[in-house]
């Protein structure tokens, strides 16, 4: 008896004792000032951060979006020379993330479709316009991630961009390489030539979908 | 403090690509061009230069118990402001360098200098820390950019140094980054032991 109490208390005794600072763990974590200097000091750090973030956006926020504008508005000046472009409100189809008719002269001559699709190393941002018959008049890439040298031999290259020109919905699906409706890929460079294709697929369907 | 040390240490025994292995996603990453190279490299110099001052500035306001959280923080408010400020007024590097600058919040090089030397340090010594750490990372950028440009495309930048038909396209890839970096360490460690048995 007396030896297996000698092992029980034994084999209790290493285990009370990671039990103690356990024990006096929360006593320190809960002490109002200790919880309210680390809360403190963190929430005025982040403030201040959150501070700073907000002037350095305030700056440059109108820069970036001129930027943008400008970079856009050319982008829509190269595929389809127009006048001015119109915003078309509604429920854009998928792919399509801005959908502008093309005015010139007081009448509609096609249409600027920005659209996204998945290249080979992500989205794939461009402006493809549409001339009112139907048919592409331009593609040009506005944002891309592609591979350097190769990804960017189709979506950087406007002599590989040009080659959807003049392809129209009513032939079916535009494809790479293959079909009917193909244009020639650049080899080693198949998903981002995909990708422009998907993008240009979308447009189309865009303003079949109009008239 | 010792400029000349800090320097060496930075760009040599410690340097945090090649001797500390830190930042190694964003290394293989961007390195194919050398304009990216040095893109990415100045832009962690600078908030390395400014995480480090901030740190070291509150490191005795910081409790021990939530320096990291404050750290990250820190780190990020500082990523965000080169972002924004790169896609104002560099919009082709910033287009280029893409999500890695935001990536730059979670480089290991800038925590680990913040957690190691800025925490310990005055303001002036991690200043400088940041500076010759920053300095050591771009010229590991701009040395494994040059060579994964030049072989990969026979070009830097707009001059063409041979005929793109005989580069070898492998090394703009994942892959060449690889290679690239693992010859560079090993360039390195021969280096190392060999001038510490000279020294010796």
């Amino acid at each position: 008896m007396s030896k297996d109490n000698n092992k029980s208390t034994k084999t209790k005794a290493p285990k009370e004792q990671p039990k103690a600072p356990q024990a006096a763990a929360p006593k320190v974590s809960l002490d109002p000032a200790y919880i309210g200097r680390i809360t403190g000091t963190l929430l005025a750090i982040c403030a201040a951060v959150a501070l700073l973030l907000g002037i350095v956006n305030y700056i440059t926020k109108p820069i970036i979006d001129e930027a943008q504008a400008a970079k856009n508005a050319a982008a829509m000046a190269q595929v389809l020379q127009a006048d001015e472009y119109v915003p078309l409100e509604g429920e854009l189809p998928e792919h399509v993330t801005a959908l502008y008719s093309a005015v010139s002269g007081g009448e509609t001559i096609g249409w600027a479709v920005q659209t996204t699709a998945n290249g080979s190393q992500g989205p794939i941002t461009m402006v493809v316009g549409v001339d009112t018959a139907g048919a592409v008049t331009g593609v040009s890439v506005i944002k891309h991630s592609e591979t350097p040298n190769i990804g960017t031999k189709v979506v950087a290259d406007q002599n590989v961009l040009d080659r959807f020109v003049g392809l129209t919905h009513e032939n079916g699906e535009v494809t790479i390489n293959t079909g009917s409706n193909s244009v020639d890929g650049v080899s080693g460079a198949t998903y981002s030539s995909r990708g422009v294709a998907a993008g240009v697929n979308a447009a189309l369907s865009a303003v079949a979908g109009l008239s | 403090m010792d400029f000349g040390k800090q320097l060496k240490e930075g760009l040599i025994t410690q340097n945090p690509v090649l001797v500390q292995l830190l930042g190694m996603c964003s290394t293989l990453a961007i390195t194919t061009t050398v304009s990216n190279g040095i893109g990415m490299g100045l832009s962690v110099t600078a908030i390395l230069i400014c995480s480090n001052v901030v740190i070291s500035l509150l490191r005795k306001v910081i409790p021990s118990q939530v320096r990291i959280a404050a750290y990250i923080v820190v780190i990020a408010g500082f990523v965000t402001i080169v972002d924004l400020l790169l896609q104002a007024f560099a919009q082709d590097i910033a287009e280029s360098l893409g999500v890695f600058i935001p990536l730059i919040v979670v480089n290991c090089i800038i925590l680990a200098r913040a957690e190691s030397f800025a925490s310990k340090n005055k303001i002036l010594p991690a200043a400088v820390d940041g500076l010759c750490q920053g300095i050591g990372y771009t010229l590991v950028l701009v040395v494994m950019s040059a060579i994964r440009e030049l072989v990969g495309t026979g070009a830097i930048g707009a001059t063409q140094f041979f005929p793109a038909e005989y580069s070898v396209m492998m090394l703009t890839l994942p892959v060449g980054g690889f290679l690239t970096l693992g010859f560079l360490i090993a360039l390195m460690q021969w280096a190392q032991n060999k001038a510490g048995k000279g020294g010796k």
